[in-house]
């Protein structure tokens, strides 16, 4: 039963990786394709959501798009997790004077308001989607740091830790076969329900032209693009925030079934 | 009562030598060479003999342990260092954007109170209704929106179509502030309404509320005596942890409605590479962050007894 309502989310998210990473090859029409009769022309059949200043059909731009929208948040999710995790595995299970050093730094980063120090060093960076990238991954580490640290605090006495320890398994041997298996849960959940939330910074600094800039293909920057739009041309400058909209959605529904399966 | 502040402010001191140093610290290796940058902002270029001696005058050659400690000390007496592109001593010019993103942020967190409270307290005592199902919906929806993408809907129907509100700020007026507001307090309190809700409906089945309903006190009189005085603790931790969003996400929201606060200034000076101004930014946002939640540390010690009474021992 607890299963079965994570099929329906899993399914989704797959088939949006799946769409996501050929994206570019899946949309209707060409978007390099031009023409100017057509211009501007709103939402109808079948231009689903109209057409560009140049004529080019904004589904299939939004569509393009969607890869390296969706990719980049990923790999900010995957980023935070994977230095916050081994971080906190490493404070939670060595302790020590490393582990008080880096959990007070981890202290210190979480008192930045986040999105602050993201928004001052992505425009620093100055390598657009990689240094956004890089921003927000290491502004939300942290919190990874602290919930790895505190879940291998609470299984590090445990007696099958003991037991692998006198059965002669060395540090490494424990942490990826008795402690990580054994936390990982909490950490899925955390880091799926965190996507939905590094999409819309990803795009948020994209649209602040701190992050991807046009012509790469994002949602973001495509809504910064056409911003002064709005009035006469709408759907040019919704369209693509739609489309972050869908996603993100995708992405909760999934990161919310995740969490009642795992009952974090 | 003054113990228990002086132990939460000194608690402080370290955290803001981090912050500070944190910032200098991703300002400094992520950052151009200050001097081009300066002289690129007015349009001029030098010769490398003339940047070195414009270093050795700055004292951008020092070791960066020296450079940081010399602007420490200059922070601590209100000296944050003279913008690149104005010209302008950076502490002030940051003070007087200040009032417009605190008023910002205040308006859009009363907002949210005032949206998200009644309606997550309503979901929670109607709770499975229609009308909480209703709400668990829009409250996802105002979840997976970006806010820079609400804020241009918002434009769109209030200022473009409808004219009832100005697309660009026109100064501090009410009017003005209304777009701005709402944009940031929709993505909050779509957030509130499903904290309240869950705290409320955990709250209500807490023997207190049985043995209440059970002498027979009216059930208003329980959720606004009893149930929303216990949970104010957790929404106050709520709200000053949020504040911290409040302040990123003002930024974007500053720029697109050009409402005249700090967030917009950064946005500006990051374009314009204005080291001083976004180190000072990052800086300023991080002070007033850490001072909200001590605010919040000590306003617990007016809501929860066990505070006062235990003399400060239960208090970690």
């Amino acid at each position: 039963m607890r299963t079965k309502k994570l099929i329906f989310p899993s399914f989704l998210v797959i088939a949006l990786l799946i769409f996501a990473f050929f994206s570019p090859m899946l949309t209707p029409f060409d978007i390099t394709e031009q023409n100017l009769m057509t211009a501007k022309s709103p939402p109808s059949f079948p231009h689903i959501m109209g057409t560009d200043i140049y004529g080019r059909d904004m589904f299939s731009r939004v569509i393009a798009a969607s890869r390296i929208s969706i990719f980049s948040a990923l790999a900010v999710v995957l980023l935070m997790a994977v230095i916050g995790v081994v971080i906190g595995i490493f404070c939670g299970y060595l302790g020590g004077i490393a582990d008080t050093l880096l959990m007070r730094l981890s202290d210190i980063f979480l008192a930045f308001p986040g999105l602050v120090l993201a928004i001052a060093t992505a425009g620093l960076f100055k390598n657009g989607i990689f240094g956004a990238i890089i921003a927000l991954a290491s502004v939300g580490w942290p919190r990874y740091a602290r919930l790895s640290r505190g879940l291998v605090l609470s299984v590090k006495t445990s007696t099958y830790i003991n037991a692998a320890k006198i059965s002669g398994s060395n540090t490494i041997q424990i942490v990826f076969t008795e402690i990580l298996p054994n936390i990982i849960g909490p950490i899925v959940v955390t880091s799926s329900l965190d996507i939905g939330t590094s999409l819309m910074e990803m795009a948020a600094l994209s649209f602040l032209g701190l992050g991807a800039t046009p012509p790469t293909p994002e949602w973001g920057s495509m809504i910064s693009e056409s911003r002064s739009l709005l009035q006469l041309t709408p759907w040019i400058t919704l369209s693509p925030g739609i489309a972050i909209f869908i996603t993100v959605s995708i992405f909760n529904i999934f990161g919310e079934s995740l969490r009642d399966y795992f009952n974090v | 009562m003054f113990k228990y502040i002086l132990k939460r402010l000194l608690s402080l001191i370290p955290i803001l030598i981090g912050i500070s140093f944190i910032s200098f610290a991703l300002i400094y290796f992520t950052g151009g060479d200050a001097v081009a940058v300066r002289y690129e902002a007015i349009g001029g270029v030098l010769s490398p003999e003339l940047i070195n001696q414009k270093r050795e005058e700055l004292g951008l050659n020092r070791p960066f342990i020296i450079q940081y400690l010399s602007w420490l000390l200059g922070v601590i007496q209100g000296d944050m260092g003279i913008s690149y592109v104005s010209g302008k001593p950076v502490f002030g010019y940051i003070f007087s954007k200040l009032p417009n993103t605190l008023l910002l942020s205040v308006s859009s967190l009363l907002t949210t109170l005032i949206i998200s409270l009644p309606l997550g307290i309503l979901s929670a005592v109607k709770k499975n209704s229609v009308f909480d199902n209703i709400i668990k919906a829009l409250s996802f929806v105002g979840n997976s929106l970006p806010n820079f993408f609400v804020a241009l809907v918002l434009s769109y129907i209030f200022a473009l179509q409808l004219k009832l509100l100005p697309v660009i700020s026109q100064g501090t007026s009410i009017k003005s502030l209304i777009l701005p507001t709402l944009t940031l307090a929709l993505a909050m309190s779509a957030k509130y309404i499903r904290q309240i809700r869950a705290l409320i409906v955990s709250e209500l089945s807490k023997p207190y509320v049985t043995g209440a309903r059970a002498r027979g006190i009216k059930e208003n009189t329980i959720i606004f005596f009893n149930v929303l005085r216990l949970t104010s603790l957790t929404l106050i931790t709520l709200m000053s942890l949020s504040f911290g969003s409040l302040l990123g996400g003002s930024s974007i929201v500053e720029s697109i409605f050009m409402w005249d606060g700090i967030g917009k200034l950064a946005i500006e000076s990051i374009n314009l590479r204005d080291y001083p101004v976004i180190l000072a930014y990052v800086l300023w946002m991080a002070f007033i962050y850490v001072f909200i939640n001590l605010m919040s540390d000590i306003s617990y010690y007016f809501l929860d007894p066990r505070l006062r009474i235990g003399g400060g021992k239960y208090a970690n």
